[in-house]
């Protein structure tokens, strides 16, 4: 087995206006994998999916190797789930709903557990109806980590949480990947979140997967490349994809690009063109130049 | 006089006119005000009752529908007639009637001269007739026993089409006990209730058996024959000191057990043997000794109390079956296929 | 996996679930103390209360059924199912699970019941003819909510879709039994389909009868 998560041709109507069509997933074994997308795009939608939440109209998933929804139970208790709503029972306290939790799943961690409660300051005898929504963070997190699962899906984990918070789950998610090698699935539409552990990363948009690739890839690939031309120059037979151009004044021009590779310098090596300087986009700006070029395209 | 509206030779509707319906009205009013005059006030005022029943149900007729009356079925001396618009309920109505009358009363018919009971329907118009079950129309329903020969005719009133065959049952059996003779009505007090079913009539007749409270009713529960015949009021008591009498309903369901044990006949038998006594008609009527008929008679009413108690036998079974089909129904909400 | 499931429904209902029993306790004691007035004078008046009283039993089954019932799915349906359609077990089987929670919360109401009841059977002396059935009371009591319990949690169980599907269809009965009205006054659906519903085979026959602590 080489993916841990895998879609074909996955698609689902959710209502008239929206509808995912032919997602085609793969996430590698061992992957940190940032499942980027805007406010909307339906990566809640694909993330129920995969997990048998919702029946797709066409298409395949496989978790883990297994078929979904047909070994379903077998595919969860493998994956550990950070939902992106709060959805444990209210009225239980932390230590009732760890032990409630505990019960389904036999390759949970007691003492990793223990440590992590006292690592995250919950108290076992706190009312979940009464935990902020750090704790109620840090709760979930801990609930999904210490069945010791093999994949971890995360929807937008982070979000609405403070710093603090943000970087004790963080750590907590981190150190358990290191130690036991685990896939992470995490969707946010928080670039820079992801920019900083995940090392493969899918973007969608309307419905559609726009890229996957990993994300050295993605980092070094999408470029700027400011360069004065006499002429107009088309990008036509260029070896990269041009994602974005803009006319500065004068004969100054300002290509973003996407699978750049230094050798392709070469390609402006024309008279008349002259490339002043080549610089890196971070995550948040190849991301929006991704986008800005898919929905033009789309359009 | 008015005329037979059925010829008992020619069995052909002959519609009968507006003048003879009043003609019979006027003689009905003047024959009512003689024997009322001797009568202690309750009679006389069951009378007027009685007497105003009728005069209502003549004028119905007259009003509206008797013109159209035709004969449907007759047999064993008994012609069934109906307005055209509740004919088929008359016909349904009147096998019930038959069928009961085959049961209690064999062929016998009430007097030689005949009788007429005159069942007037109505059909309720408002909103909550609608949820009911099947309803009359406006319409006469005439019971004749030949020959024809009566002026008066007996009326009652139906709203449906189970009060209509009733009350043909309940019209014929008021004109059939009084021949029983003095001894057995006064001891009856009222004609037997036939329109209730059999069920019925013993599960209530039970009910009263089993909660009667008087030292003698006690004592025939617990099996003393003596104590069952003091109580019914076949006997007298055995001692002084005994107190209780079943309801009249209790004795009414005894003098129907005799018939329906001693089988077709039993009414004949009872008119043949003339008999003085409560006692005897009951002889007559179930062939069997007066202590063993209250034997199987009390036997009866003993095996009719519930075996569970407030449990349906099967329940689990039933209960079982629906809940399993339920958990499936539940398994079956989509999201939990 | 049952233990979880049954220590967090009685963790959410128990106060909801002692409440009941001590009705269902209450319930066969007071109505004979009520009616009896310690001597058999007036049977039939006793019995014919006794049966009035008896229709608060199928009444407090109900009240017991969607109570239950409802507790047991509140929390569930108030996070959209999510957490229960994440854990690693057949969902038919997470469903059993929780049915099986539901009845062992609706034993001690049963219980109490048959405990009141043969309390208050013992504390009548009765005359001869009559009888007590406690522990028929208590078995019919005990069907009955069953099968109430069965409708509930069905119900309860229910996605949101199911329950919407089913409310236009009963919509849709409700307007055709009007219909019906109209065109052949005399039928009446509602009345068929409820006699059947509440007839032997029905599926609420059991609630049907008398419910007799005391009976002949």
């Amino acid at each position: 087995m080489s993916t841990a998560i895998e879609t074909t041709g996955l698609c689902y109507s959710a209502s008239k206006d929206f509808s995912i069509r032919g997602l085609s997933l793969k996430v590698p074994v061992g992957a940190l994998y940032g499942f980027l997308g805007p406010n909307g795009c339906g990566k809640t939608t694909t993330i129920r999916l995969l997990l048998g939440l919702l029946r797709p109209d066409a298409g395949t998933v496989r978790l883990l190797g297994h078929p979904v929804p047909s070994e379903l139970p077998e595919a969860l208790s493998k994956t550990g789930v950070v939902p992106d709503r709060p959805h444990l029972h209210r009225y239980l306290s932390v230590g009732e709903a760890i032990a409630f939790h505990r019960a389904f799943y036999s390759t949970w961690d007691g003492k990793w557990a223990a440590e992590q409660l006292n690592e995250f300051r919950l108290l076992p005898g706190q009312k979940i109806s009464r935990l902020s929504k750090g704790e109620s963070a840090k709760l979930t997190i801990l609930l999904a980590l210490c069945q010791t699962p093999d994949l971890l899906v995360l929807d937008e984990p982070m979000d609405g949480l403070d710093p603090v918070v943000r970087r004790d789950v963080l750590s907590a998610l981190l150190d358990y990947v290191s130690r036991r090698g685990a896939t992470v699935f995490v969707s946010s539409h928080l670039v820079h979140e992801l920019e900083r552990f995940c090392d493969w990363i899918g973007v969608m948009d309307r419905g559609r997967l726009v890229v996957e690739l990993p994300m050295t890839e993605f980092r070094n690939g999408n470029k700027r490349i400011r360069f004065t031309a006499v002429q107009p120059v088309e990008a036509t037979d260029a070896p990269f994809t041009l994602l974005n151009r803009n006319r500065d004044a004068g004969s100054a021009e300002t290509w973003v690009v996407r699978g750049w590779r230094p050798e392709m310098s070469a390609w402006f090596d024309r008279p008349g063109l002259a490339v002043r300087e080549v610089t890196d986009l971070d995550l948040e700006d190849g991301f929006v130049e991704l986008l800005r070029a898919f929905r033009a395209r789309e359009a | 006089m008015s005329r037979p509206i059925v010829s008992d030779t020619i069995g052909i509707a002959r519609p009968r006119s507006g003048r003879s319906n009043l003609l019979l009205l006027s003689l009905l009013t003047t024959a009512a005000a003689g024997p009322a005059a001797a009568q202690d006030a309750s009679a006389w005022r069951d009378s007027v009752t009685r007497l105003t029943a009728e005069v209502r149900a003549i004028r119905d007729s007259l009003v509206s529908h008797d013109s159209t009356v035709v004969e449907l079925e007759r047999s064993n001396g008994v012609v069934l007639s109906a307005t055209p618009q509740t004919r088929d309920a008359a016909v349904r109505g009147f096998r019930y009637f038959a069928e009961q009358r085959a049961r209690w009363f064999g062929p016998a018919l009430p007097s030689p001269g005949g009788f007429r009971l005159v069942v007037q329907t109505s059909a309720r118009r408002d909103i909550l007739a609608r949820f009911g079950g099947a309803e009359l129309w406006n319409g006469s329903v005439v019971l004749t026993g030949l020959p024809d020969t009566v002026d008066a005719a007996r009326a009652q009133r139906a709203a449906t089409e189970k009060d209509l065959g009733n009350q043909l049952v309940t019209g014929f059996s008021e004109l059939m006990f009084p021949s029983l003779g003095e001894p057995t009505m006064q001891w009856l007090s009222d004609p037997p209730p036939l329109h209730m079913t059999d069920r019925d009539r013993r599960s209530t007749a039970m009910y009263m058996v089993m909660t009667s409270t008087g030292k003698a009713e006690r004592g025939c529960v617990d099996g003393n024959l003596d104590f069952c015949a003091y109580a019914l009021g076949l006997r007298a008591a055995p001692s002084s000191d005994l107190t209780g009498a079943y309801p009249l309903l209790v004795r009414a369901d005894l003098f129907l057990t005799a018939l329906e044990i001693g089988g077709p006949g039993g009414w004949s038998r009872i008119l043949a043997a003339h008999p003085a006594r409560a006692e005897e008609a009951l002889l007559a009527a179930s062939g069997l000794p007066a202590d063993s008929l209250l034997t199987r008679w009390r036997d009866g009413m003993m095996a009719l109390r519930p075996n569970h108690g407030p449990l349906e036998s099967g329940a689990a079974f039933l209960v079982a079956g629906w809940v399993g089909a339920l958990l499936l129904g539940a398994l079956g909400a989509s999201r939990w296929r | 996996m049952l233990k979880a499931i049954m220590r967090i429904q009685w963790k959410g209902s128990w106060h909801l679930v002692v409440a009941l029993a001590v009705a269902a306790f209450a319930l066969p004691i007071v109505s004979v103390r009520t009616g009896w007035s310690g001597t058999p004078a007036n049977l039939p008046g006793f019995l014919t209360e006794l049966e009035l009283w008896g229709l608060f039993y199928p009444a407090l089954a109900a009240v017991a059924a969607i109570v239950v019932a409802v507790s047991i799915w509140i929390s569930d349906r108030r996070g959209h199912h999510i957490y229960a359609l994440l854990l690693p077990i057949p969902r038919w089987r997470y469903v059993l699970l929780r049915y099986l929670g539901g009845l062992m919360l609706l034993l001690p109401i049963v219980l109490a019941l048959w405990a009141g009841a043969i309390i208050a059977a013992a504390s009548l002396d009765l005359p001869p003819g009559l009888r007590t059935f406690p522990h028929a009371l208590a078995a019919k009591f005990a069907l009955s909510l069953l099968l109430l319990f069965g409708v509930a949690f069905a119900v309860a169980a229910s996605s949101s879709r199911a329950l919407g599907i089913s409310v236009r269809l009963l919509g849709l009965f409700i307007a055709a039994h009007i219909a019906v009205i109209m065109l052949r006054p005399g039928t009446n659906l509602i009345w068929t389909v409820v006699t059947a519903l509440v007839t032997s085979p029905g599926p609420f026959a059991p609630l049907g009868g008398r419910w007799m602590l005391i009976d002949v």
